[in-house]
């Protein structure tokens, strides 16, 4: 069962007691009763599998009103406090960035990397880079020009085989990329925008349902590609030089450090595995055009499709 | 340090691909490096066998292939400090 | 006690008594291990076990036993970086806490995690040491004159030393317990007995001296802020001592008596039997008795230490361990210096941070 199929009273009342749904390897509750994020989660996560209460869940979130007017919440991860008094017109992006809290921080057998992943004929292109390289807003325009998210925040991989394993969330967008991405593809579903955050405008844009309903297929990696956006540069897709990428890719992972030699082999061998390179873009178009000739003419072995096991 | 010192590369995981650089991760420390040139070659020698720097200055020597002229021994040393500052070598008991 | 922080101490105490829990058993043992940050812990007790877990269960245990050898990884390599930096020093140095744990293997240093190195030194060698350090990169962690003070002159060890690229910290102390305070064991007894570690150039305390280190850090010189994992560390000792130590349960009561640390060891024992149900021999509980403070300060702790420990499974802590916690600190604080000093102590603290929570405004 998805969360849209859940009538507006069915979700409020599962919301009360703690909302558990999938998102790729990991299941999340979330436990609210503000109306405006109930709203905003039904729309956000509508195509999203719930979880069943049978199940083991990941990371428990918790969003209890604070100060006597209701008009700030709290949110706690397992309990501990995570953001305090948060006005309530900042309170969605909030929790959005909470439930990426949730997979960054948590322990974990896969290779976590602060990277966008987008799958396409079953070939997985890893954007590894902070906020503000444009990865987030690249993966908008390219997943609704033929491509599947796998995520825009922590390409998931898994030692041994080096598959990705996609963990899709609604893509936040910032600022400029609102307007841009709105006018590239209109048929996006965007949510609300929400105004004065840390990192000034955000919205979120739902997946593509292909990419949800696909939750649970990984695919093997064949391209890490470290995106700059300049405003008046030309679009070049630059070879890196492969040690380069691996230290972009160990400098932008979550669990690297932690993940010791594991840690090490894994990411050589997805090293290994990709062509890597550096990619200069300026407007959208040409970006995902310049992808689509990448992923044409790619030689290499076809990757059956995988599912999670 | 003394000249007399002798030092030792720790085990060490390598891998190197298209250019010179070289990443290197260090089981006890955690660490991972990015090293190229001088520090690749003097590490590689200190892996084979224990070498005083006059030792490992001659090694180089002798397999110097890079533009320019070989390091000065002040540069050698500056380089073996930095090394076992990171935990790459170690003083040989 | 709360029947998700039962299961808990249960699952510590005896892995067996988790290995048929449903679902939602698993998820409210997994959020508190979470929540208490002790899932690297709770991990390394149930490794050995992982085949009879449930597959997601197994995952999570999987995952954090890699962050519990990442814990043991990063303090074996500080211990590398101290001892590489004292080797031109001569003179005994001993490991203390958290990485004597790990060099000597014990098992209460699986999952463990240590925050700062701490190192005993002699008296004579503070000098050389501090200078050591610092040539090779430690600087000190606090830059006031105050805290300077505080440290060199009313507490036992330097100023906190961080490493300016690692950001670790080292406390080097020239003996166990603030030489202003009430209890003062003299750190010559622990000097003799003291033990090489194979492997290292340091040395660790004998087992009964760690023990009653560990309750002296908990019950005298500490307000219990991270309650469950200290006496979680106590019953490991205990446990470990007890059964591979010949001799140790005969021994610990005298030295206590020895090292005048009979009060700590009174807290430690009791409450570790009361809380963790750890194994203790009744010879050594009697002769522990004389250690026991008057029955009015014995149940006003009780109510402290089991309120400050235990933890309770709803979220926000309530006031009444707040409150605990509170006296608990002040009790530390007392315990640590003379009436004046400690008033001087506790304002001068109070007023720097109000002034810097005007300045951050």
């Amino acid at each position: 069962m998805i969360i849209g199929e859940l009538s507006r009273r069915e979700l409020t009342r599962r919301c009360r007691q703690g909302l558990a749904w999938r998102i790729g390897p990991f299941a999340i509750s979330v436990q609210v009763q503000a109306p405006l994020i109930i709203e905003n989660l039904a729309f956000l996560y509508a195509d999203y599998p719930i979880c069943d209460n049978a199940g083991i869940i990941d990371a428990f979130v918790t969003v209890r009103s604070a100060g006597l007017m209701g008009r700030h919440v709290d949110i706690r991860i397992d309990g501990r406090k995570m953001y305090c008094h948060v006005p309530m017109e900042q309170a969605v992006p909030v929790l959005e960035w909470t439930l990426n809290l949730c997979v960054f921080h948590q322990p974990s057998v896969f290779l976590l990397l602060h990277a966008a992943a987008v799958e396409r004929d079953g070939r997985v292109a890893i954007f590894p880079g902070e906020a503000g390289a444009g990865k987030s807003t690249l993966c908008a325009a390219l997943i609704h020009s033929g491509w599947r998210l796998m995520s825009d925040e922590v390409a998931v991989v898994r030692p041994g085989d080096q598959w990705i394993f996609p963990s899709p969330r609604p893509v936040s967008l910032k600022e400029e990329s609102i307007p841009l991405i709105k006018g590239f593809a209109p048929t996006s579903r965007l949510g609300r925008v929400w105004p004065g955050t840390a990192k000034g405008q955000l919205a979120h844009v739902v997946p593509p349902r292909e990419s949800i309903e696909r939750m649970g297929q990984g695919a093997a990696p064949a391209w890490i590609i470290c995106p700059n956006y300049q405003p008046d540069a030309k679009t070049s897709l630059q070879p890196c030089p492969k040690d380069l990428a691996f230290m972009q890719c160990a400098g932008n992972a979550f669990n690297y450090d932690v993940l010791g030699a594991v840690g090490f082999r894994t990411l050589s061998a997805l090293v290994d595995a990709c062509d890597c390179y550096a990619f200069t873009y300026c407007n959208l178009v040409d970006a995902v055009s310049r992808f689509q000739e990448l992923s044409d003419s790619y030689v290499g072995e076809h990757s059956a499709r995988g599912c999670l096991g | 340090m003394g000249s007399e010192t002798r030092y030792r590369s720790r085990i060490l995981d390598w891998r190197t691909w298209d250019s010179d650089g070289h990443v290197v991760y260090n089981p006890l420390s955690g660490d991972t490096h990015l090293l190229i040139g001088i520090s690749v070659s003097a590490l590689q020698e200190l892996a084979k066998a224990t070498c005083t720097a006059d030792e490992l200055m001659q090694l180089l020597v002798k397999a110097w292939r890079g533009d320019g002229p070989p390091p000065s021994m002040s540069q050698l040393n500056d380089l073996l400090a930095g090394l076992d500052e990171l935990g790459l070598i170690e003083v040989a008991p | 006690m709360d029947a998700s922080v039962s299961l808990l101490i249960g699952a510590f105490i005896d892995p067996h008594t988790v290995m048929d829990l449903d679902c939602q058993s698993w998820n409210r043992l997994l959020r508190l291990a979470r929540r208490l940050e002790i899932l690297p812990r709770l991990a390394s007790g149930l490794l050995p076990f992982d085949e009879q877990l449930p597959t997601r269960v197994a995952d999570h245990i999987h995952a954090a036993s890699a962050v519990a050898e990442a814990f043991e990884r990063n303090v074996r390599w500080e211990v590398d970086r101290v001892e590489r930096a004292l080797r031109e020093t001569s003179g005994r140095a001993v490991l203390l806490k958290g990485a004597a744990y790990v060099v000597a293997n014990l098992p209460v240093a699986r999952g463990r995690r240590t925050s700062d190195l701490d190192l005993l030194v002699p008296c004579d060698s503070l000098a050389t040491v501090e200078e050591a350090l610092r040539q090779h990169g430690w600087e000190p962690l606090h830059n006031n004159d105050y805290d300077d003070y505080y440290y060199r002159a009313w507490m036992h060890e330097l100023p906190p030393l961080r490493h300016r690229t690692r950001g670790t910290v080292i406390d080097v102390h020239h003996t166990i317990l603030p030489t202003t305070g009430r209890l003062r064991p003299d750190v010559r007894h622990l000097w003799e007995r003291a033990r090489p570690v194979v492997g290292y150039h340091f040395y660790v305390l004998a087992p009964e001296d760690m023990v009653l280190h560990a309750m002296a850090h908990v019950f005298q010189d500490g307000e219990l802020s991270s309650g469950l994992r200290d006496l979680l560390d106590l019953d490991s000792l205990l446990k470990y001592f007890g059964e591979t130590e010949d001799g140790f349960w005969s021994r610990l009561v005298p030295r206590a008596r020895q090292l005048q640390l009979m009060r700590p060891l009174f807290y430690g024992l009791h409450f570790s039997k009361v809380l963790l149900r750890t194994p203790i021999p009744d010879f050594v509980l009697k002769e522990a008795v004389s250690g026991q403070p008057t029955r009015l300060v014995r149940s006003f702790m009780e109510r402290l230490v089991t309120l400050a420990s235990l933890p309770c499974s709803r979220d926000e802590e309530s006031w009444q361990v707040s409150t605990a916690r509170l006296l608990l600190y002040i009790r530390s604080h007392w315990l640590r210096m003379p009436p004046g000093l400690l008033l001087r102590h506790l304002t001068r603290k109070a007023s720097a941070r109000w002034s810097l929570r005007r300045v951050s405004k």
